[in-house]
């Protein structure tokens, strides 16, 4: 059977939790402050995916899609091609 | 558009006498002191690629190891970093002749025959660059290129960073970059060129390394939308305009007047420079004070030069051969990358003079 915490433990936890000291600036809350990280991340994620192709790479040269040893790549088949 | 440097030859040129009454000696010591000044120029004219003899080299294979906390009884694990690869440089040879009729020599002014040995080192500085172009904006390896002027050997030459599975060296914190999907050559993420676009160009190439002054050179078709970007891009100002004093000032100067091959501002510390011989929709970028992205290869130290390679007298006829040995390949593997403005999938552009 899962142990329970005593009542007692719980509270004895919870006056042993740092009480939090940092102080958000005016007019900007912890959710906006959490909103601007977000979007700052998926920026750079966004950035950062343009160096990166699919394993082997893709270019187009004379018109035809080649790897990065210049041999050509096959179209995918169609679902239920043969 | 007037370009070159007054040489020598310039004397010849500004001579209204025929060959025959300068003398074909003294027609022909001012041809020959004006290519070995040639020479010189072009020997230091391509700052992003050294002369070099060598025709392969390894590359990459630095990579993170970690160190093991072990008892006193432990030993770590044995550990290696990924094989580098080899690549190759390319040696070509060009040449061309000059061809004349003795009596050509009795009525043609020196004027005449400067400008034909003019002609042939501008096609020299044209070769050259395309070469260039050619190991830039190729973003595939060609593998075994069999190295004809020597002794056929294979060589693998390398594009620039292109995912073919190579190992890449780590960056300069530790950084890793998949050889797999990690690639140098760009295309515009949305439906036109946007900030970002550059932004990501630039940061492909800064990733590899912390030092240097790193380059951006594009076309002048592309000048008026990186100038309208003005949230990363200081323009160089008129030496004669005084900036105004409620916006950032860059220390460069423009030169007004010289459209096609100057410096116009920084990009988000990069210095942009209008470049002649970079296609249009297409940029590049490396980084000066790093290994160079490319090597000139050359058969001795200083062969790779415009050279007299054969006088040919066959009467009536008369001939002069000049000829170059020289080829360009991608060395530093990380320190370039192209962008293609023009779409949103890396096209090779079509490589000419």
């Amino acid at each position: 059977m899962a142990s329970r915490k005593s009542k007692k433990a719980v509270t004895k936890a919870k006056e042993e939790t740092p009480a939090a000291t940092a102080v958000a600036p005016e007019g900007f809350t912890a959710a906006q402050e959490r909103q601007a990280r977000a979007a700052k991340v998926q920026a750079e994620a966004e950035a950062k995916k343009l160096d990166e192709t699919v394993p082997g790479g893709v270019y187009i040269v004379d018109g035809r899609k080649v790897n990065a040893h210049g041999e050509p790549i096959k179209a995918k088949k169609e679902e239920g091609e043969e | 558009m007037a370009y070159g440097t007054l040489t020598t030859l310039d004397t010849l040129a500004a001579s209204q006498q025929t060959i025959a009454d300068i003398g074909e000696d003294n027609a022909f010591r001012a041809i020959d002191a004006s290519l070995q000044a040639h020479n010189e120029i072009m020997r230091s004219l391509v700052p992003f690629a050294e002369m070099t003899t060598d025709r392969q080299r390894r590359y990459g294979g630095d990579d993170n190891m970690s160190l093991d906390e072990v008892d006193e009884f432990g030993r770590g694990d044995a550990q290696k970093i990924a094989a580098g690869v080899t690549v190759g440089f390319p040696l070509r040879l060009f040449d061309v002749s000059v061809q004349w009729t003795r009596k050509y020599f009795q009525n043609a002014t020196g004027a005449e025959l400067a400008a034909q040995f003019t002609a042939v080192q501008k096609a020299h500085r044209k070769r050259v660059i395309r070469e260039i172009k050619r190991a830039i904006f190729t973003p595939t390896n060609t593998d075994n290129w069999v190295d004809r002027l020597v002794d056929h050997v294979e060589l693998d030459l390398k594009a620039l960073v292109n995912a073919d599975s190579a190992a890449i060296p780590s960056g300069p914190n530790g950084e890793s970059f998949d050889g797999a999907t990690h690639t140098h050559y760009l295309a515009r993420a949305g439906g036109s060129l946007a900030a970002s676009d550059i932004v990501a160009l630039l940061e492909t190439v800064r990733e590899h390394y912390n030092s240097g002054q790193q380059m951006l050179y594009i076309n002048r078709a592309q000048e008026a939308a990186v100038r309208a970007m003005d949230a990363n891009f200081t323009a160089y100002l008129d030496a004669r305009i005084v900036g105004s004093v409620t916006e950032n000032q860059s220390r460069g100067t423009l030169a007004p007047t010289n459209l096609y091959n100057r410096a116009i501002g920084v990009f988000d510390g990069a210095e942009v420079w209008v470049k002649p011989w970079v296609p249009a929709n297409y940029m590049f970028t490396w980084i000066d004070g790093v290994p160079p992205p490319l090597v000139e290869r050359e058969r001795r130290a200083g062969s790779g030069n415009l050279v007299l390679a054969a006088e040919d007298e066959a009467y009536p006829l008369r001939a002069r051969t000049l000829e170059a040995e020289f080829g360009f390949g991608v060395w530093n593997r990380t320190n370039g990358a192209v962008l293609y403005t023009g779409n949103t999938s890396y096209s090779a552009p079509t490589i000419t003079d």
